[in-house]
């Protein structure tokens, strides 16, 4: 096999090696900042290495464009599939509606689903001192808040992907 | 480099083909109507790269993988807007006339509300009369999300059963 390609792929599977033996276990990596940085540092690194392999090498030098796209997409495919899981599991909403229905066979009402709203109310809470430690929206008062530049370029991006789709959601 | 401008060519051009579709048959599941347009011209892109002159296996692989992580990226994209309490609230910003001090448009309730509809949209939980049952299919997606949980060491997704201890039995 091309020894590039051999690179990757082993990179690939020291990385996720290393987070189930070691980084799993450390708290730090168990925070969302913390799981995204793993990825983001690995990336960069990632291109940078390959980069420099690639150049380095006479021979493979004219077909550093495709080495590099290849690389980067596969690590790319890999991160964000390892962070959707990782997201998708750690405080997903549909997954605990369906664990509640799941735990009441037979007698899951919207009276016994409805207090999960209370779930909905604080992760908003939580939502919005993130998006305001991230500088996306500032308090002008109280509980007032208005989108910052960057937020607003950041809801801009959403309601583009929305036009995108059409506005309706993912099963209508 | 002409894989990689042929793969985001073909990218830009599933998009498009997915914001048509949403507008012609509105209906249709968002996710699967992706797949269908991104599958076809993943096939058109695989059938161009083949037919470059002197195609190399790397080429090919390299383009097929730029249109991968693209179409990912994109799904994802979408996927976090309908889904995210935080795109919502950026959102909400945005809509004309909102007063800063203004009440969420969206009230928790409906929130859930359209979360169970979706839900029985997908065929993860029916409900009949008034009484709401998970599927086969969402038996599965808990267990697999309880597996997963576990090995990225979340805890576990107590919140329901903490919920369910807690409320009054019926018989």
């Amino acid at each position: 096999m091309d020894p590039i390609v051999e690179m990757i792929a082993g990179y690939l599977a020291c990385h996720i090696l290393a987070y189930i033996v070691v980084f799993r276990k450390m708290a730090p990596f168990r925070t969302e900042k913390g799981i995204f940085s793993l990825h983001a540092v690995s990336y960069l690194i990632f291109a940078a290495a390959l980069a420099l392999m690639v150049y380095r090498d006479g021979q493979r030098r004219d077909l550093a464009a495709p080495y590099l796209a290849l690389g980067l997409s596969l690590h790319g495919i890999y991160s964000l599939s390892f962070l959707e899981l990782w997201s998708l599991t750690q405080g997903s909403y549909s997954l605990t509606i369906l664990s509640l229905i799941a735990s009441n066979p037979g007698r899951a009402t919207l009276d016994t689903i409805l207090p999960l709203c209370a779930i909905g109310s604080e992760k908003e809470k939580a939502r919005t001192s993130i998006l305001e430690s991230l500088g996306l929206i500032r308090p002008i008062s109280g509980a007032q808040t208005v989108l910052t530049f960057k937020g607003s370029l950041c809801a801009r991006m959403v309601r583009l992907v929305y036009w995108f789709t059409d506005g309706r959601s993912l099963n209508r | 480099m002409t894989c990689i401008m042929l793969a985001l060519g073909y990218f830009a051009f599933a998009a498009s083909l997915h914001a048509v579709s949403r507008r012609v048959k509105p209906r249709a599941n968002t996710v699967q109507a992706f797949l269908v347009v991104g599958t076809a011209c993943g096939s058109c892109l695989l059938y161009n790269l083949v037919m470059l002159p002197n195609p190399a296996a790397l080429t090919v692989t390299a383009g097929l993988l730029v249109f991968a992580f693209a179409s990912e990226l994109y799904i994802f994209a979408f996927t976090f807007v309908f889904g995210s309490v935080s795109a919502s609230v950026l959102l909400a910003h945005l809509r004309p006339g909102r007063r800063p001090a203004d009440p969420p448009a969206v009230g928790p309730d409906i929130m859930l509300r359209r979360r169970l509809e979706g839900m029985c949209a997908s065929g993860l939980v029916r409900q009949e009369n008034g009484i709401y049952e998970v599927t086969q299919v969402g038996r599965c997606l808990a267990s697999a999300g309880r597996a997963l949980a576990g090995f990225f060491r979340h805890g576990s997704v107590s919140a329901g059963r903490e919920l369910s201890d807690n409320s009054a039995p019926t018989t």
